[in-house]
């Protein structure tokens, strides 16, 4: 497993649209604190809340394009990778979601500092922080195992993208925030688990029309 | 293994190296009784293919670590000893694995394979895409592979690529598999040599 994910963080980290996602995501956020740093007098809400909001429409954005970019061309590649690797198709999905999350952590993560400059700006205690923080890395690992799912299924790069764009705006949508970090990691580990399943039955063996 | 082109050698290498799903019939192992599954085939046969697969991403080097370090169960492996096996067939081990041409690209999955350490080493055409210059080289690392404990089986569809290498020479024809005589390879080589000295 350590090597596969080795393999993925490896390959992933190497991708240009990383970069340009991990640079579009960070100007946007430092615009909204260089020119609305008292807040935007059409939202409600402090400047940290103003901030989440816009973060989060953002990384719903950005983020399953980074994932639909990184995890595979289509489910073929996954079986391939199963078939040369020698290991089970159920763990090379576990370590791409695993190392698709930690990718799209680290997208999240460029903000950090931001998060940290909005914070201060409206007086906002560590705890509310914290949850926040929690909850994006919580909608990276939902993005990286919903965009893994929809490879697995055997739809294309694009429609993985969109069917990650829609499932993560439907979660940030129908959820509060309090209890949005759990929902998402209880769906994480459902689709993951359905990913598994799908990967073992119908990856063991590579198609007719992939030619090595 | 000889056949023409399209006699389904690819296909039965393949099989046998677990990738496809047989039609029909099983695959034992090393005298088992029982059919081996998939899984079990991938990891003691070593299938060379005439491209490395996955390069994408990652250099000749990171290429032939992640491949003999996810494979190899006993994880110790000598990088002085990989960077040997990817020098000897000409291969630059800082190249981005993606941009390597025809030849590289099967030298780089015969290194791969031959790294493994495998029960058995199925070469499918590998060596008829080997630059002339490294033949020799990959000959000699599959003779060292051979004389290691592994099974060799090698897909080709000409005779002399063989070189030093001797065993039975199975033939692929029509869907059936018949052995021919164990010198004819020998044979038409010793024959083509008597035609040079005739000549000379």
């Amino acid at each position: 497993m350590r090597w596969l994910l080795w393999r993925d963080l490896t390959v992933m980290t190497r991708m240009r649209p990383l970069w340009m996602a991990m640079i579009a995501h960070m100007s946007l956020l430092v615009c909204f604190i260089v020119i609305w740093g008292d807040g935007l007098p059409i939202m409600s809400g402090s400047v940290f809340e103003q901030f989440v909001d816009l973060q989060f429409a953002l990384l719903v954005c950005v983020l399953p394009w980074v994932a639909a970019r990184g995890i595979a061309s289509d489910r073929d590649d996954i079986a391939l990778l199963a078939a040369v690797t020698a290991r089970p198709p159920h763990e090379v999905v576990l370590a791409r979601t695993l190392a698709a999350g930690l990718v799209l952590l680290v997208v999240a993560a460029s903000a950090l500092p931001l998060n940290i400059v909005a914070m201060r700006i409206s007086q906002t205690d560590v705890s509310s922080a914290v949850v926040t923080i929690a909850t994006v890395a919580a909608l990276c690992a939902f993005v990286a195992a919903s965009v893994t799912l929809a490879v697995v299924t055997g739809v294309g790069r694009m429609t993985a993208w969109l069917v990650g764009t829609l499932a993560a705006f439907l979660a940030v949508v129908a959820s509060s925030p309090a209890e949005r970090a759990w929902l998402l990691l209880t769906a994480t580990a459902a689709l993951t688990g359905i990913a598994t399943v799908i990967a073992n039955r119908s990856l063991r063996y590579l198609r007719l029309s992939v030619r090595l | 293994l000889t056949g023409a082109t399209g006699c389904g050698k690819t296909t039965l290498l393949q099989v046998l190296a677990g990738f496809r799903k047989p039609e029909g019939g099983s695959i034992r192992f090393s005298g088992s009784d029982q059919p081996a599954s998939p899984l079990e085939l991938r990891r003691k046969v070593s299938y060379i293919s005439r491209d490395a697969m996955l390069l994408s991403g990652l250099r000749v080097d990171e290429h032939l670590r992640f491949v003999t370090g996810v494979r190899r169960s006993d994880s110790r492996i000598d990088p002085a000893a990989l960077m040997s096996i990817a020098h000897d067939l000409g291969l630059d081990i800082k190249a981005p694995a993606e941009s390597l041409g025809p030849p590289a690209r099967a030298a780089l999955a015969l290194a791969a394979g031959i790294a493994t350490h495998a029960d058995a080493v199925l070469v499918d055409e590998a060596l008829d895409l080997i630059a002339p210059g490294q033949l020799d080289q990959a000959v000699a690392l599959l003779a060292a592979s051979s004389a290691r404990g592994s099974a060799l089986l090698i897909a080709t569809a000409a005779t002399e690529p063989l070189g030093t290498l001797r065993g039975r020479t199975l033939h692929l024809e029509d869907g059936r598999l018949s052995e021919r005589r164990p010198s004819v390879i020998g044979d038409e080589l010793a024959r083509r040599d008597a035609r040079q000295l005739e000549t000379a």
